[in-house]
């Protein structure tokens, strides 16, 4: 495999070095390799992605050319595509074929990508391991005792592991970057609204958010232009325009980036960690950043209000899944009542349920009050936080994870283990703002990320940035021995 | 009344809330697995709990990230509705209905 | 001893082209799920976005009963399980309403009375699940589901069935006026549910049951009787009313409880997430408050004022778009008289349309003829019961009045000397009956005018022919 990145690919398809037929049975043939090692698709697109991939090289022979032509790409499997296969990981919709595409799917379709397949995640999005999956978990591909992160962690693994150039993955509490830190590839989430949410399940409506893996920023910065913009089917996405990312990010101009680091997040890393992010720092400073030591002095509360607003969403959410319409249906039902108690109980694992029961709490007469609107409050606060350090600084920077990738099964007993992995990457999910992780180096050979948070709708900055810091280091093009 | 003010309440996440959550949400619980359950999730309102303390006396609650205005559709009717596409499902309807069991009044 | 207080929910189907949150269409009587776009039928994945007409249709509702339009309205989500609710929550609203604090003023046996008005506000309405359909199980239509209605909830200020019904009349003629629903009750467009509770005068209200899905007027009047009287006889043996929901069975004309109405529902309003807040500007407000059309209360006061008519029928001809604008219509071509013309209409011309069950819209007799005959009324030409048999052969016939009267030769008789010559006339032939009632027996007076309308084929004007017989009988 000569191609290792979306730009490269882009260039040799559209120069006619390699067409896109080529390219997809190459792809396609390393993943099939790899399933039963790493276990990222739960559903493989073969004969779609062949049909596509012909109906490219068409194009191309009659100088069609489209913005992504010919690029492959995996899909998270939580969003809808059209008479294929839609699982969100779960028991629930193993047998759910949908009737229509996500806007972003139709996007990417439009702009000449071939689907290979749609991956593995932790059911219904709720999870930072891919260990809750109806469909078994992923393995991270540096070390196959190890979680990918998750919830999107067939789509990290798999870019990780290069079977696929880039794929799409959502990200509500930290579910793109995480794995990506876990994984050593790019993971971007955009601003909330700058990617449309209509036919993304929805997990809590007012934190998810899609967006990209690929192995470096450029390329994310490419595919970012693709799906990103105003859908006017999704009320909250935003009608701000689309810049050229990928410009952007290449213009050679002298900015000068003021960057903060958030006291609360580093001062309980270990040592390792703490090392290899300074380590970082240097690299930043040399290429002439100003970094200036901030506060944010209320982020300690995100998980505690995340873990309120998001089970609260997702509890409302997932009432429409009642094996009423589409999905499981229990076959041990002789009324109404157990039809929705047996198809429910029979369909979620026990992640989803707990997080529908705290949910339900949260929201429930006499304690809405004291749990949703006080975590919503909370949100505010963290909010004014960032806001107050967007006036000093122009992006924030920390690690991604606490640590590196964890052992399967070693946090599946511990849910609160498991929630406090996420304590970097929740607070942006509450404040709506666009945050990536980057490759910065290694503990004991396993990843670790470097996360760069940017205002809102200033995905260019994070980009560019990232993008200088790639100019200097190389631990992007490092892929695990297969 | 925050968490802390139930707190001298001993299993709060007992069968009798489970039961009643289970219930709101249509969940079924096996008897066997409301101790593990109970434990979990007392963890997590402990968790929780610490929200408790933050200064929010002059905060409003943030539903949204972002301070937009709902965008308003014209009223035209466009659908072209697929109904057999959407109802690929066929075990679950006929002739175009979804069938459930007898709903009683 | 008991006084009853009463109010009302109305669920309001906003007649839009395309439903609240999706743009399939609201037609009714669709084939089963044709009308149930993924977004209606809560697939995986889908979004909702408001309909533009339907807000503005609350804010017109809102104008008109005199409430305040909230300048930021909010969505909630009223989460329960049903099969008729596919997302396994309603889009409702709960705090911040559209529409807040309006009053409606009624009258009813010429008292007035306001009721107040709490709230109106947005939601989708639910399916249809059929029952009998297939044994032993229930079929859910969606068509319905999504459909944009307004719930106006009035304060629990009515205190009888006959006042409810008022209200419940005037709310039907708003928003047909307004054009922002059919109100057809039959078809479900206008239910209204009903709260009711006893108390001693001054007491604190007391526990209500709440009756569903009532759909016509006369249900309600009836289902509101049998309530107060189930509860009165529960009270007056000393137990206490359980607060429920009850069903009204108009077969059996009584009211029994829902079973399927869980107990103690706890609905876990909170603000929808896929929905931004709605911002209305005064402008707009004002924009739609121009735009109203009049209303049937100052249509009536316009009536009473210009046409002088009593408050009674002004009130029935402005209750409704189409008598109004057709008595209207007639005036056009009338300078006197309006409220004979408004009886005229009222009785013969309604009570036509009525027997040959035809809208007033669909009159095969015009405003100009009706204008016509009732000129002729005043003239003196015709008499009213003339006009009646000339209206009948109009419609039959759909020849013009005139050539109906010339071709009959209908015109009255009002030339008092011609009339007294024929009364006199017969006066002498009944000298015995002449003689009865000067001793008393009045009532001969009719048995006199019978007999000249026979004699003289009924075109005598029955006002001269009145006077001229008075004159001859005190005279002879």
């Amino acid at each position: 495999m000569t191609y290792t990145s979306v730009k490269e690919i882009l260039t040799a398809i559209k120069s006619k070095d390699i067409s896109a037929s080529e390219l997809t049975m190459e792809y396609l043939s390393k993943i099939k390799k790899s399933q039963s090692d790493l276990n990222c698709f739960i559903t493989l697109t073969e004969d779609t992605a062949i049909e596509t991939a012909k109906r490219v090289d068409n194009d191309i022979s009659k100088n069609i050319l489209k913005p992504l032509s010919g690029l492959p790409i995996a899909q998270k499997d939580i969003f809808c595509t059209k008479d294929i296969k839609t699982s969100c990981g779960s028991k629930m919709l193993d047998n759910f074929i949908s009737p229509y595409d996500a806007t972003v799917i139709e996007k990417l379709n439009n702009a000449g990508t071939v689907m290979l397949g749609k991956t593995n995640m932790d059911e219904f999005a709720m999870g930072s391991s891919n260990e809750t999956s109806f469909y078994g978990p992923v393995k991270n591909p540096w070390n196959h005792d190890y979680v990918p992160g998750g919830s999107s962690g067939g789509s990290a693994s798999a870019v990780a592991a290069r079977i696929t150039p880039c794929s799409t993955g959502t990200d509500t509490g930290g579910s793109i970057r995480q794995p990506a830190s876990l994984c050593g590839i790019c993971g971007l989430k955009p601003t909330y609204g700058r990617v449309s949410r209509f036919g993304m399940i929805a997990f809590a409506s007012s934190l998810d958010q899609a967006g990209l893996f690929t192995t470096d920023a450029l390329d994310a910065a490419i595919l970012l232009k693709e799906i990103s913009g105003h859908d006017k089917k999704d009320s909250t996405s935003s009608e701000i325009s689309v810049p050229d990312y990928y410009n952007y990010c290449i213009n050679e101009d002298k900015k000068k980036f003021t960057i903060g680091i958030p006291e609360e997040f580093v001062k309980e890393l270990n040592d390792d960690v703490k090392n290899t992010f300074y380590d970082a720092v240097k690299v930043l400073e040399k290429i002439g950043c100003e970094i200036k030591k901030i506060s944010l002095k209320y982020t300690g509360l995100g998980v505690s209000a995340y873990q309120v607003v998001a089970p609260a969403e997702c509890s409302s959410n997932l009432s429409r899944f009642d094996g009423v319409r589409f999905g499981h249906r229990s076959q041990n039902s002789s009324n109404l009542e157990e039809l929705y108690r047996e198809s429910r109980s029979e369909g979620f694992g026990k992640e989803v349920k707990r997080r529908i029961l705290v949910g339900t709490y949260a929201l429930s007469a006499g304690y809405y009050d004291a749990y949703y609107i006080k975590a919503q409050k909370v949100r505010n606060l963290i909010a004014q936080d960032f806001k107050n350090a967007f006036k000093e600084v122009d992006l924030i920077l920390g690690p991604t994870t606490p640590d590196i990738a964890f052992k399967i099964g070693e946090k599946m007993n511990d849910p609160i283990a498991m929630y406090l992995s996420d304590v970097y990457t929740v607070s942006t999910n509450l404040a709506g703002l666009p945050a990536m992780s980057i490759p910065m180096g290694f503990k004991s050979k396993m990843p670790l990320g470097l996360q760069i948070i940017g205002n809102h709708f200033d995905e260019e900055n994070i980009l560019k940035i990232s993008y200088l810091f790639q100019r200097e280091t190389e631990w992007h093009t490092q892929e695990p021995g297969i | 009344m925050a968490w802390k003010d139930l707190h001298h309440l001993e299993d709060i996440m007992d069968k009798n809330t489970i039961t009643k959550l289970a219930y709101l949400s249509k969940l079924s619980i096996p008897d066997g697995e409301i101790k593990e359950l109970s434990k979990n999730l007392e963890n997590i309102l402990e968790l929780i709990s610490e929200i408790d303390a933050a200064p929010t006396d002059n905060m409003d609650p943030m539903a949204h990230p972002l301070d937009f205005s709902q965008p308003l559709r014209e009223d035209i009717s466009t659908d072209n509705i697929n109904r057999e596409k959407n109802q690929n499902d066929s075990s679950k309807t006929k002739d175009g209905y979804y069938i459930v069991p007898r709903i009683l009044d | 001893m008991w006084e009853t207080v009463i109010g009302l929910e109305i669920h309001v189907q906003l007649a839009t082209e395309s439903k609240l949150f999706s743009s399939s269409s609201t037609n009714f009587g669709s084939e089963q799920n044709t009308q149930a776009s993924i977004i209606d039928l809560a697939m995986p994945g889908v979004l909702p976005v408001l309909n533009r007409n339907a807000v503005d249709m609350a804010i017109k509702f809102g104008l008109s009963v005199n409430a305040k339009i909230s300048n930021k309205s909010i969505f909630a989500r009223k989460n329960y399980f049903y099969p008729d609710l596919p997302k396994g929550y309603q889009i409702s609203q709960y705090e911040l309403p559209i529409v807040h604090d309006g009053k409606l003023e009624i009258a009813l046996d010429g008292i007035n009375k306001t009721v107040g008005i709490t709230r109106a506000h947005l939601e989708e309405d639910a399916g249809k699940s059929i029952h009998d359909l297939y044994d032993g199980k229930s079929a859910i239509d969606l068509n319905r589901a999504g459909t944009p209605l307004i719930e106006i909830v009035s304060e629990p200020d009515m205190r009888s069935a006959k006042e409810a019904v008022v209200y419940l009349k005037k709310i039907h003629s708003i928003v047909k006026c307004l054009g922002i629903s059919d109100g057809n009750m039959e078809e479900g467009s206008f239910r209204c549910d009903a709260n009711i509770s006893l108390r001693k005068p001054d007491d604190e209200y007391g526990i209500r049951a709440e009756i569903k899905n009532i759909n016509s007027f006369k249900f309600v009047e009836n289902a509101i009787n049998y309530e107060v009287g189930r509860q009165q006889e529960i009270l007056e043996s000393g137990e206490s009313v359980k607060q429920e929901t009850r069903l009204y069975d108009p077969k059996k004309n009584e009211t029994r409880p829902m079973r399927s109405k869980e107990e103690a529902n706890d609905y876990r309003y909170f603000p929808d997430p896929d929905l931004l807040p709605i911002e209305i500007t005064q402008k707009q407000i004002k924009d739609i408050q121009l735009s109203l059309p009049e209303l049937p209360d100052a249509k009536k006061n316009r009536f009473i004022s210009d046409y002088l008519l009593k408050p009674d029928d002004a009130e029935i001809l402005s209750s409704s778009k189409s008598l109004a604008s057709y008595f209207e219509n007639c005036t056009e071509h009338v300078s006197a008289e309006y409220q004979l013309l408004a009886n005229f209409i009222l009785s013969e011309v309604i009570g036509l349309c009525n027997k040959k069950n035809v809208e007033i819209s669909e009159a095969p007799v015009d405003n100009k003829e009706i204008a016509n005959l009732h000129n002729y009324i005043i003239d003196g030409k015709i008499s009213i019961k003339q006009a009646k048999d000339i209206l009948n052969d109009a419609w039959e016939s759909g020849s013009k009045v005139d050539e109906i009267i010339s071709n009959k030769n209908i015109e009255q008789i009002s030339n008092p000397n011609l009339l007294t010559d024929v009364a006199k006339k017969i006066l002498e032939k009944h000298q015995k009956e002449v003689q009865d009632y000067k001793n008393g027996k009045d009532r001969l007076l009719g048995f006199f005018v019978g007999q000249i309308m026979k004699e003289t084929k009924g075109k005598a004007n029955p006002k001269i022919l009145n006077q001229v017989l008075n004159k001859l009988l005190k005279g002879e």
